[in-house]
């Protein structure tokens, strides 16, 4: 083929106009020669990245942008088949982040491209109030009975320790962590009030500037770790790393270096001397603070547990629980005593990671063929009850799975989260065929259940959700951290129509069979903790199960 | 939280840096411009998901590239029959094609842009146009007075021009 004809083609095929038989020529000298290959590639790149030119904001080429400039105008110049994409990294930071998107140019950007997602879609946006998250708790008490949980976000105002420690992450990126006996006023995700107690502040560069106000004075920090305490209206400050200015009123600016510290009290003059770090929380103390706490935590829940796990109407009993020593480190051992090996499950996919507190295994759900295959049998019962801990990151899909039954046969259950947030309990029944038609199979009847809305973008909270079945009343009761959310007979019910479980999966549906498209039911979050039951549990065991397993 | 903000930051920066040459790959594996905006748009999102199993960021650019090769040859597969999609043993084999032009992304578009200062006010602004978003040469020349061929075979000439005339300046250069 002659060079001109070759590139005829190609061009043809760039503009979209290649015919059926140009198309056969093209292919075949293509297939041929790697150097026609290699030219085609060429073309393509050209073609490419004109495209890419005039995409940017237009008349960009001439004005010889610089590089760094450039990747400044593609972020505001980028197109409307984009925005989809940012605004759903954007949306699902929303969720896991709150807005704590950094300080810098980055953020107005990302916070753009969240803003011009479709105008109509504005409502549903998640919203968050929040300055700062609560990132660690070790064994706390706050005042006025307010309960916190890890993960929380914190919304500017009072926040009072009685007892513990917390770390709380503001969303500017200082730290702080707060001792025993203490009281704090969170201003915004730049400025804290320590009023009485003691805190330690950690500020890395991206917080330079963060504030902290004292009875009598302001200190501003310059990218350190210090320590303040307030007693009554004396104030200390001492500085362990780096600098800070401190402001007292009717004084100049001091600048406090590494290992001094400065003293205030009413009337009094200002004392300077050297900073004491033992006397303030810190990163390695609240370490082992947390470290001991869970391990105590950890042994006293498994103590608990023992009373469900020989619980006789337990099935499966599936805790979580990492086997150092397991070197496939995918099997997900059933706790139900006696023991009954063969209802062990199996992780595919999945992964390991913190669950409910630092000391207690979980599984991670994350990708489309992430699950726990059980199988358990072909027994039937009168009912059910399901109850787990589960953490979810984001209702990803249209049905996210908590167990479902691989081929949803005659009496076999499905429990999962919509995307609406509400918990879903299904059983599937067969229908009989009518006698004298021809049908092959019986019709299937589903009865479903479905829970009011529960879960929501308050992300990173783990949460208790169980359902209990009868299948002699037809009865589906759920419930949300110990609580009923909903108690329904189904119209559909028949009396006399068993439940059996067979092979199921635990964060997913089904083994896709080769070739064969099938929906995507995957759970994004984690679960550290699955029983499975062969009979409706009462609401009090419910809210029992609920109190033993709650993380504070 | 601060940890997923400073992957996001990560991400975004990697995904910049990279993403024009995941395009310009693209391209020869799928018809058409639209196409290779939905590749990279279901690249980018899989890339985003699978990023914390990524072990080392200097690898994103390979690792970006070989989930857009798959999305491509996936994409191809949606597509309805016609003379613009080829065959998969030929995708396969253009997928591995090296092309002759060796400079980096910026230089070869850095080497495009003084071409196309070269041109002719008139030619230049036929290539940018019928280059814009969303335009597709045949709806352009619907609009314009002359006929549809005569546009066509020009565009052919002047991206012809324009690929001799980059070559010979990574030539130059001495970066090809």
């Amino acid at each position: 083929m002659k060079n001109e004809r070759f590139q005829r083609l190609v061009s043809n095929w760039l503009d979209g106009s290649l015919t059926e038989d140009e198309s056969v020529e093209l292919q075949a000298e293509l297939e041929q020669s790697v150097l026609r290959r290699d030219e085609f590639a060429d073309l393509c790149g050209i073609d490419a990245d004109l495209r890419l030119m005039s995409d940017e904001s237009n008349g960009l080429i001439y004005k010889n942008a610089r590089e760094s400039n450039r990747i400044g105008n593609r972020l505001h110049a980028f197109r409307p088949g984009q925005w989809g994409l940012f605004a759903a990294i954007a949306a699902a930071l929303l969720l896991v982040v709150g807005y704590g998107i950094g300080r810098d140019g980055n953020r107005d950007a990302a916070m753009r491209i969240a803003e011009s997602d479709d105008p109509q879609d504005e409502s549903k946006e998640v919203v968050e109030s929040g300055c700062a998250l609560l990132s660690r708790i070790v064994d706390a008490n706050f005042a006025d009975g307010v309960i916190y949980q890890e993960g929380d976000s914190l919304a500017p105002g009072p926040l009072k320790l009685i007892s513990g420690a917390v770390q709380i992450d503001f969303f500017s990126g200082a730290t702080m962590l707060m001792d025993e006996a203490t009281e704090v006023n969170l201003v915004s995700s730049w400025e804290v009030e320590c009023v009485r107690g003691k805190v330690t502040m950690h500020v890395p560069p991206p917080a330079i500037g963060f504030r902290l106000l004292l009875p009598g004075m302001k200190v501003v920090d310059l990218g350190t770790e210090f320590g303040v305490e307030v007693d009554g209206t004396d104030s200390s400050l001492h500085v362990f790393d780096g600098e800070v200015e401190a402001h007292v009123p009717g004084s100049k600016i001091q600048i406090i270096r590494e290992g001094e510290s400065l003293e205030t009290s009413v009337g009094q003059r200002l004392v300077s001397g050297e900073a004491t770090p033992v006397n303030f929380p810190s990163a390695e103390q609240f370490e082992k603070r947390i470290e001991s706490f869970y391990k105590r935590k950890s042994g006293k829940w498994w103590v608990s547990m023992e009373p469900v796990r020989s619980d006789p109407r337990m099935l499966g009993c599936y805790l979580f629980k990492r086997w150092e020593d397991d070197r496939w480190d995918r099997l997900i051992n059933n706790f139900a005593l006696p023991k009954n090996a063969s209802y062990a499950g199996s992780a595919v996919g999945t992964r390991w990671a913190e669950g409910r507190w630092p000391t207690k295994d979980a599984m991670e759900f994350k990708s489309p063929g992430d699950r726990v295959r059980i199988n358990l049998g072909k027994g039937t019962y009168d009912g059910l009850t399901m109850a787990s801990w589960v953490r979810v990151d984001g209702l990803d899909r249209k049905y996210n799975a908590l167990l479902l039954s691989d081929g949803y046969e005659d009496g076999e259950p499905h429990w999962q989260i919509d995307q609406s947030g509400r918990l879903m309990f299904s059983v599937n029944y067969i229908r009989p065929k009518p006698s004298g038609k021809k049908e092959k199979k019986g019709s299937r009847r589903n009865q479903v259940y479905y829970s009011p809305p529960i879960f929501n973008a308050a992300g990173r909270r783990w949460h208790h959700v169980a359902v209990t079945y009868n299948s002699l009343t037809g009865e589906a009761v759920q419930y949300f951290d110990g609580k009923e959310v909903s108690r329904e007979v189904n119209e559909h019910h028949q009396p006399g129509r068993k439940i059996t479980f067979g092979a199921c999966e635990i964060g997913n549906w089904g083994l896709p069979l080769q070739g064969v498209p099938f929906p995507v039911r995957n759970l994004n979050g984690r679960m550290d903790e699955f029983l499975i039951y062969q009979e409706p549990l009462s609401t009090d065991e419910i809210a029992k199960l609920y109190e033993l397993g709650t993380p504070n | 939280m601060t940890e997923n903000t400073s992957n996001y930051e990560t991400f975004m920066r990697l995904l910049l840096q990279e993403e024009s040459a995941v395009k310009v790959h693209v391209r020869r594996l799928v018809p058409t411009w639209h196409d290779v905006e939905e590749v990279v748009q279901q690249t980018s999102l899989i890339a985003w998901t699978k990023f914390e199993e990524l072990d080392d960021v200097d690898r994103f650019g390979g690792w970006l590239m070989t989930i857009a090769r798959y999305e491509a040859l996936k994409h191809r597969r949606s597509l309805a029959r016609s003379p613009l999609v080829f065959s998969d043993k030929l995708a396969e084999q253009l997928a591995d094609a090296t092309g002759n032009m060796a400079g980096s992304d910026a230089d070869r578009q850095q080497a495009l842009e003084g071409c196309l200062r070269k041109l002719n006010d008139s030619n230049r602004e036929l290539i940018l146009k019928v280059y814009q978003p969303g335009v597709t040469i045949r709806e352009y020349a619907k609009e314009q007075p002359g006929s549809e061929q005569a546009i066509y075979k020009s565009v052919h000439r002047l991206r012809q021009k324009l690929l001799e005339c980059v070559k010979r300046t990574l030539i130059a250069e001495g970066l090809a």
